[in-house]
């Protein structure tokens, strides 16, 4: 009992860092770097190797520290992130069926696209942004960098699983 | 028919996420809020400085051609900036004379309080804001103008809570400000932000004669803001024959992106 909470405590500390490490530090940095999206790199890692209870998880330490932080409305983040992590467990369980470095990189891919239209969508609907986020360039190529940030974070993060674990080897089967 | 499990982990934080919102709204999660913003203060702060001090190294190699050209203006704008100043003084010193023989009430003064940024807010479009470390507790409430080292006003307090406070910069479109032109009719108007790069200031009446260069300083009408604080001047002006208003751009003296240390003005 003591051990599964001194693991929660540790796992709900390590996500409440990173999104104070998202909106201090990398907010902080310039345009292509800020585009970094920390928490929602976390999100699909977790998803992807643990599993959708623990994504969502994620998803609700992280938005509750980015709506303490953030100009939006309460709730902002924490809807989009949990709404980001259950359409990435849809894709992840309907149209990935392996475990393989190209299915971490599309999933990273759409999730972050989703998340993307889905804050901008948000924004544009409950805030008193009068530019419609879809025309507006800055939109398109703070998405661009957070795609490369994203891409660059899947190849590291799953070179480094394979190093750890043996389950993510290839195997294949050959004839006697 | 859909059948949803009672432990669905969806609907588990689905309920969290609601009754966290509850609690909020009703100001019930008050303290466990101001308990997080007191243990945070001091890690986003360094976090922040670390950040900054990244994005100015970045900033200065990347403009390393343009340093003598940029070094060559300022000095120009100085020896311009120096002559003006001295006539100010003079003025200044002429103006006091005059009020004291007057018997004049002195000009209105107001108090800062430092703060230091330990957070900002940088959405997909725009920077929105800043979190600065000071809050309720040092005198701060919604409404009161932040300035930068300069004196430049660069935002206003949107939120206060005990030991921090969230201000909205002028470039962010959800930031309104009433503004004076200096120029000969002290034209007044609207400011708020455009797509967070630049100010727009609106509902200028079509007969009035704005020029690129104009300060635009805040008028200290309708709020907590006192009078004469710079917010910047005029780029471009754009006056449509068929319009009732014209509008301005404005361009602020500051960079936003290296503010690190600033000043709430309490009246």
């Amino acid at each position: 009992m003591f051990k599964k909470i001194s693991q929660l405590v540790l796992f709900a500390g390590i996500i409440a860092t990173a999104a104070i490490v998202q909106f201090s530090f990398i907010f902080a940095l310039p345009p292509f770097f800020a585009a970094a999206n920390l928490l929602l790199i976390i999100l699909i890692f977790t998803l992807f190797f643990y599993d959708f209870r623990s994504a969502l998880g994620v998803a609700f330490i992280g938005g509750l520290v980015l709506d303490l932080f953030s100009f939006y409305f309460f709730g902002f983040y924490l809807v989009a992130l949990l709404l980001t992590a259950w359409s990435a467990e849809g894709i992840l369980r309907g149209w990935l069926t392996n475990r393989s470095l190209y299915s971490f990189g599309l999933l990273i891919f759409l999730a972050t696209l989703f998340y993307n239209l889905l804050v901008g969508l948000l924004a544009y609907l409950f805030t008193d942004t009068t530019a419609f986020f879809l025309a507006s360039g800055g939109f398109w190529r703070a998405l661009a960098y957070q795609l490369v940030w994203a891409e660059l974070a899947a190849l590291l993060l799953f070179n480094l699983a394979a190093a750890a674990t043996r389950r993510l080897t290839p195997f294949f089967l050959e004839k006697q | 028919m859909i059948k949803i499990k009672k432990n669905h982990p969806v609907l588990i934080f689905a309920v969290a996420a609601g009754l966290l919102f509850f609690l909020h709204s009703f100001g019930l999660s008050r303290p466990v809020e101001n308990l997080f913003w007191a243990a945070v203060k001091p890690l986003s702060g360094r976090l922040y400085a670390w950040g900054e001090s990244f994005s100015h190294f970045y900033r200065a190699n990347q403009n390393q051609g343009d340093l003598s050209s940029q070094v060559d203006r300022l000095n120009r704008e100085i020896a311009g900036l120096t002559v003006a100043n001295s006539q100010c003084r003079e003025i200044e010193a002429e103006n006091r004379k005059l009020r004291s023989a007057l018997q004049f009430g002195a000009a209105a003064s107001f108090r800062t309080v430092v703060a230091n940024v330990i957070a900002k807010e940088a959405a997909a479009e725009d920077s929105r804001g800043l979190i600065i470390d000071r809050g309720t507790n040092d005198g701060l409430r919604p409404d009161l103008g932040v300035i930068s080292e300069d004196g430049t006003l660069v935002g206003k307090v949107v939120e206060a809570k005990a030991a921090t406070a969230k201000v909205c910069l002028t470039t962010s479109p959800d930031c309104q400000l009433a503004a004076t032109l200096q120029n000969q009719e002290r034209t007044q108007g609207l400011t708020d932000g455009d797509l967070g790069l630049t100010i727009k200031m609106s509902y200028i009446p079509q007969l009035e004669k704005i020029a690129p260069g104009d300060p635009v300083i805040t008028s200290g009408l309708g709020g907590d803001i006192p009078r004469g604080l710079l917010i910047g001047r005029v780029t471009k002006v754009y006056n449509a024959s068929n319009e009732v208003w014209q509008e301005a751009t404005i361009e602020a003296p500051v960079n936003f992106d290296n503010l690190t240390i600033v000043s709430v003005v309490i009246p």
